[in-house]
């Protein structure tokens, strides 16, 4: 977690400067992954898209439960 | 443009269902993102309201923009988890396939935050992004480490959560118990 300093800072960026926080930190990830064997790069796309999905049941199986 | 992949897919995606006038609200990693602290994530989710002609009508507008559409899609067989329904399209990028899911509204939740998306930027795009009390629902519902971080998170840059309609969709979502340990009632 961030410092609070850093906390309010983030907080009062307009939207644009929040999000291209996000993208710069995402491209950084990216970049790092490409770099990865492809098998490997596709691994961990593969195991992250599981997770998703997991995920995905779990909420979709709850919503319908109590809707 | 960007560089990420999924981004791109994302952007494209919403520019399909803009020009259709198809109702949706992103969801699940960029929404956390957008709500929350910078992280990566590789999920792209969209909450839709569209009926089966909309939907055909979307497949023919993503096909066109170089989504790949499951075949079963098209016979009117959509993913069915546990009765509510899910559209998964593909893209492929260089050698890496990325997977776009789109949820149809079914269900009074899904529809309250359908209409409660709020606009923010997503790159250089304005798009409609649900708010960030229904994302902290939805991660409230999933529960896993990452999906509590993603509360903490969104908790600590946006000051301005409707905490009394949170404490409503815990109590009918059946995850009051779950959000009183974020929110403890005074």
């Amino acid at each position: 977690m961030l410092s609070e300093a850093k906390l309010q800072a983030y907080r009062e960026m307009t939207p644009e400067e929040r999000w291209s926080e996000v993208e710069a930190l995402m491209t950084f990830a990216w970049r790092f992954l490409k770099e990865l064997p492809p098998e490997e790069l596709e691994r961990r796309l593969a195991y992250d898209r599981e997770q998703h999905d997991k995920a995905d049941e779990i909420i979709l199986a709850h919503l319908r439960r109590y809707s | 443009m960007t560089e990420l992949p999924i981004q791109q897919i994302l952007l494209d995606a919403v520019s399909v269902l803009e020009r259709l006038r198809i109702p949706y609200a992103i969801m699940g990693g960029f929404a956390a993102r957008a709500w929350g602290l910078p992280r990566p994530t590789y999920d792209a989710d969209i909450a839709i309201a569209a009926g089966t002609e909309e939907l055909q009508k979307l497949f023919d507008g993503l096909e066109q923009e170089g989504f790949d559409i499951p075949p079963e899609h098209r016979t009117g067989f959509l993913d069915v988890l546990a009765g509510f329904k899910k559209a998964k399209v593909n893209r492929f990028v260089d050698r890496n396939v990325w997977h776009t899911d789109f949820f149809l509204a079914q269900g009074e939740f899904l529809n309250s935050a359908l209409a409660r998306a709020r606009e923010t930027k997503i790159g250089l795009k304005t798009v409609r992004v649900m708010a960030p009390e229904d994302i902290i629902l939805l991660k409230l519902i999933a529960s896993r480490r990452k999906d509590l971080a993603d509360i903490e998170e969104i908790m600590g840059v946006c000051r301005d959560l409707d905490v009394p309609y949170l404490r409503n969709w815990a109590k009918s979502l059946g995850v009051a118990d779950r959000l009183a340990e974020f929110f403890p009632q005074s």
